[in-house]
Order: structure tokens, then sequence, then C-alpha cells
């Protein structure tokens, strides 16, 4: 199977599976066959930045890699970026125009890496990064953990949130002045009463559990996030981009140390919506390279047996769901350079296929 | 009957290291003790307007294991009917476009949610103890900060001093007892260290890392395998050696339920 790269390549997977790892070798092959690349990650735990060598203080910035570890330079520096989800906010609120932005309390809760608003903003910079750059890949690397889909949610909240109802809400609670869609005619004017009506009867019932001062705060949160939805709704763009026509790679990673193919088929079932070419399973972790060289018995057989089982488990009942499967062996160091090193050359082999 | 220390037991660790195996282990090994003693799961964390798909029952063999997927709809509309004393406001509420796009929008929020639920079911029922199957690692520190995040966004009120409520019982090493799994590696170890680190900075949770799927028992197996085999062993054992006396649950090559339980349900007790 040519594995030749995409515009758009996206890791994920449930984590602990060596997503990280793989995601930055693919870069780190590409850009050693001379590619533009653009390594993104919004994983929180930042071993990114470990491998890489990368500082915290480079959060948020784009910051060029010549080589890695003892491979040859590149010909073009890879350029690696560690999300920072308040530089996106910064950039986002002078883009638009709405310092408020990058000062509301509700809004700096939400950016934090685990309040909810990670998605929505990996997207946004996704597409300003790719709409800057001239790179020939940009390479995802999403959070870990069963809620990674949250990055395709994102989408979704970005529609829900702007959606047309909300714009009443705000024309429905005359405060400060925004901005309002024409609604069609009387039916559209009384829907917009009744969503008003309807808005108000929860604010007031949101106040009496919560208190006046977090209403007040969380509209003006609101607000201010309307004013500058351009620059959110920028992120929808990336829909277009992502599903067009051998646009992107979706890579569902998992290892055989954790791998379970009932997972593996229900996050493909979720992700393939969004993925119209279909989902590549990276098996991570192999080790039938190495058991084929062992013929044991007695408790020996029963562990090879056991091994074995869970490979073929994700190598063989998964393979009638994915676009394509890859395998990637288990290397036996402990050093995440070796593994890197190890997993580009694996990317190099498929690409060969 | 084995006492056991804390009420609530937070099983969390990376995705696949085995938190739904163990945590029905040990499950059944405290009820085994005597104990009222439930499994426990989030269900999905966004309000949805079609019910989902059921999803697989792992070891289901183990009938004798009771298990509670909270809901997510169901818990946010038990809350508010709680705080607005009525019924209907709080049916009426749950099903606004608002409310969903407002809980959908933030995951932290859902997470409030099912632990106020949790902890109010616990409140009612003092003598069940709850082991839940977190979300695996990350997101398990998002549950733990979720709480106080609310807290600070809501500045004061009654949804205010629930969520404090919540915290000073999650907060207390007495009642929550944190369990991280993680497999015997270099990478994974750190990652756990880092991630009862992290919950270190949050309070003084009685946070442990337990190792799972360990091949300490498997040496006389590997004593003729191939070098890389072996190599994975010793890695565990330098690993283990440089984490200190770390209890450990063993790679079991079992085939079915029972034989599972046979590997499993002894070494569990470590947990407690």
């Amino acid at each position: 199977m040519a594995l030749t790269h995409r515009p758009f390549e996206i890791f994920f997977g449930t984590g602990g599976v060596g997503k990280t790892t793989l995601a930055t070798a693919r870069p780190v092959q590409l850009a050693g066959e001379g590619k533009r690349v653009l390594l993104m990650t919004i994983d929180p735990a930042k071993r990114l930045k470990d491998l890489l060598g990368l500082s915290d203080a480079q959060a948020g910035m784009v910051v060029a890699i010549s080589r890695f570890g003892d491979l040859p330079p590149f010909a073009a520096p890879l350029d690696v970026l560690l999300m920072s989800a308040p530089h996106t906010i910064q950039r986002m609120a002078e883009s638009s125009g709405v310092p408020e932005l990058a000062r509301n309390r509700i809004v700096e809760v939400l950016a934090r890496p685990n309040g909810g608003m990670n998605e929505i903003l990996a997207l946004i910079e996704l597409d300003l990064r790719f709409t800057a750059g001239n790179y020939d890949c940009v390479v995802l690397d999403t959070p870990p953990g069963p809620h990674f889909l949250d990055f395709l949610e994102g989408l979704d909240k970005i529609r829900a949130f702007f959606d047309a109802r909300f714009v009443e809400i705000f024309a429905s609670l005359g405060r400060k002045v925004v901005e309002v869609a024409p609604t069609k005619g009387l039916a559209g004017r009384l829907v917009g009463k009744v969503v008003g009506a309807g808005v108000q009867k929860l604010l007031s019932y949101l106040e009496k559990v919560t208190g006046a001062a977090f209403v007040e705060d969380f509209l003006q949160a609101l607000q201010v996030i309307y004013r500058a939805r351009g620059a959110f709704l920028r992120g929808l763009e990336m829909e277009k981009r992502l599903t067009a026509k051998d646009a992107s790679h979706w890579f569902l990673v998992t290892s055989v140390e954790q791998g379970k193919v009932s997972e593996a088929l229900a996050i493909r079932r979720d992700a393939v919506a969004l993925a119209p070419q279909g989902v590549t399973l990276a098996v991570n972790k192999c080790l039938s390279p190495v058991l084929a060289d062992w013929a044991p018995t007695g408790d020996g057989a029963r562990l090879k047996a056991a091994w074995l089982a869970k490979e073929h488990a994700l190598l063989d009942g998964a393979r009638a769901g994915f676009a394509g499967v890859l395998a990637f062996p288990e290397i036996f160091t402990a050093s995440p350079l070796d593994h890197v090193e190890a997993l580009a050359e694996g990317w190099k082999k498929h690409g060969n296929d | 009957m084995t006492a056991s220390p804390q009420r609530l037991y937070i099983i969390t660790g990376k995705g696949g290291v085995g938190k739904t195996v163990v945590s029905l282990a040990f499950t059944r090994w405290l009820r085994q003790q005597g104990h009222d003693a439930t499994h426990v799961t989030f269900g999905h964390h966004r309000l949805r307007d079609q019910s989902s798909p059921n999803r697989e029952r792992p070891l289901a063999a183990w009938k004798d294991v009771p298990r509670w997927e909270l809901d997510l709809e169901e818990s946010a509309e038990g809350y508010i009917q709680k705080k607005l004393g009525s019924g209907l406001a709080a049916k009426w509420i749950v099903r606004t476009a608002f409310f969903r796009a407002l809980v959908n929008m933030m995951p932290g929020f859902s997470y409030v949610i099912f632990l106020g639920r949790l902890l109010q079911t616990m409140q009612d029922h003092p003598q069940r103890i709850m082991v839940l199957d977190a979300p695996a690692s990350g997101h398990a520190l998002a549950m733990l900060e979720a709480t106080a995040n609310f807290r600070e966004i809501f500045g004061a009120g009654a949804v205010f001093d629930d969520t404090q409520k919540m915290l000073t019982k999650l907060y207390d090493p007495t009642y929550t007892g944190l369990r991280i799994l993680a497999l015997p590696t270099q990478m994974a170890m750190q990652e756990a260290a880092e991630l009862r680190e992290a919950v270190a900075g949050i309070a003084p949770f009685d946070a442990r890392i337990t190792l799972n799927q360990s091949l300490e028992s498997w040496e006389s197996a590997l004593a003729e395998a191939p070098a890389p085999l072996q190599a994975k062993l010793a890695m565990e054992r330098e690993v283990r050696s440089g984490a200190g006396d770390l209890p450990a649950l063993p790679f079991s090559a079992a085939t079915d339920p029972e034989e599972l339980w046979r590997d499993l349900g002894p070494a569990v007790a470590g947990l407690v």
C-alpha cells in the first residue's frame, strides 16, 4: 500500500499506544525526504516537547528543527508547533479586534488544557498555520484519551454555538449592541420571540442557583466570543479542507500491548463520517517478527499464544473495517529517540509497499 | 471482612492499560470480602438527541458484579430538580438547545455533573463502596480539575456551595483513593508519575501507582525466549527497581473469564 503523504495527516487514538512517537516519526521521515512539513501537537502532556528538545517557553510558536537525533540534517527544516491555547486566543483577539477575548475570565478557564475549548482552538490554529505556511504536509497529533474524538466534535461545537438561535439570544437580551442577522419575515420574528422568552426563563433559573455575578460574566463571555466570531468560524474552513478528496490521512493508532478490536472498530465508525476516504489503522508494538524466532513449550507457549492472539485480533479482525492496516514493530530500547528513528524507518518501509 | 479504608476508588490510567478489567476484578474482590461494592462508569460525555448504540459489556460472565453506568441527561436533570425543587423545570431546562450546547461545549461540565450524581448517591447509601472505572489519564486529571475550575467560574451561590462540598469529599484521602494503573515500561511509569504529581498539585490525594501486565511471573517461561523478549522483562525490572515497592498485577494469558479471575483476583487486593 503506497503511503504518499497527503496535505493533512491526523493521528488519533486512546493514548499510551505510542501515538505521539508514531506521529513524530512521520514528519521526521517526510522531512528526511525533503518535504516541507509542519507537526502540530495539542497534547497536554507535552511528550513531544521532550522528544524534540523543545521548552515550554516555545509553546505557541513555530520552531524549525533542522535535524533529529543522529539522522542526517533535513533538506528543509521540520516545523514544529506546540499548541498553546492562550497564544491562539491572543492571535484571535488581535485579528478580530476584540482584545477582551484574551482577558475574559470564563474564556480563560475554558481555554485551559482540559477546559473544553482546545479542540476548537486547534482547528482554528490548524487553519491559520496551513494558510500562512507553504507545507506539503501538516501532521496533527491529537490529544490522547477516549475523548480524542472531541477534536472531530469541535467542528460541531463551533457550528452549534454560532447557530442563528444564539444571535436571537443576544438580540432578545437587549444588552450591549450586537449585530443581528435579519430573520425571515413574521415566522422568523415569532421564533425569535419564543426563543428569546425561553432563554430569559433559563437565565433566571440560572441566576437562582449560581448567583447574578456568574450570569453576568457568562453573558459577557458569550458576547465577547460572539464579537470575535469571525476568528472562530475560520475553524469551519478546516472541515472543507479535511474532507476534500485525497486531502487527508486519518491514522487510528493502537498497540498490541493495549489494543482492543472492539474499541478500534467503534472509533472507526465514529470517525468515518469525517474521513470519507477511510481511516487507516496503525498497529504499534507488534511482536510477531520476534515471536517467529521462538518455539517454546509449556508456559512459554501459553505466553506466545496470548501475545499472538492479541496481535492477530487487531491486524486481522479490524482489517475489514479500515481503509488500510499498517503494522509497526515493538522497539526494545528505552530511548524515545531510538523509537522515533526506528518508526521513521517503519514509515519509509510502508511507503515502499 | 478486610477493612476498606476508602469509599470511592478511582481507577485511572492510559487508554488500554486494563482499567476496566482491573476495576471489575477489584469490585468483585471487595464484594467477596463482604463489602457492598459497585462498579461505576460514566456514560457518554455529551448530551445527544438520540441514544447511543449499546456498548460492549466486557467480562459479562462476572454477573455477580453490579455495574452502574451514569447517564448524563438523567444526572443533570436530577441535580437541577433538587436545586430548583421542580421536576418540570428540570425536564424543560435539560431539553433546551441552549443548555445542551452549553454542556456539550464544556466537557468539564459533564464531569462535574457525573461526579455530583455519584457523590450524591454515595451520601444516600453510606455503606456502598464505588469503584469508578475512570476516563483515561489525561481525562482523569481533567475530571479532577473540572470541579475546581467550575467552582472558580461560578464564584458564589448554591452551585458553588455544592461543588465546594464535592471537592471536599474528592480531596479527602480517607474518602477517596486514586489508583493509577501503568504498564511496566519506562514511558508509562513516567507518565503515571507525572499524573501523580499533577494530582498532588491539586490536593493531598491518596494517589498510588500500580503496575499492570507484569511479566514477572513469566520469568521461567521467558528463560529460553529470544533476547528482545527477555529485554522486556529486564526493562520491567529496571522500571520497578527505580520506582520502589509498587504493587504489580500480572499479565494474564487467560482465555476465559474464570481463568482471568484466578490470575487477577488475589492480586487486586493490593489496590486497597
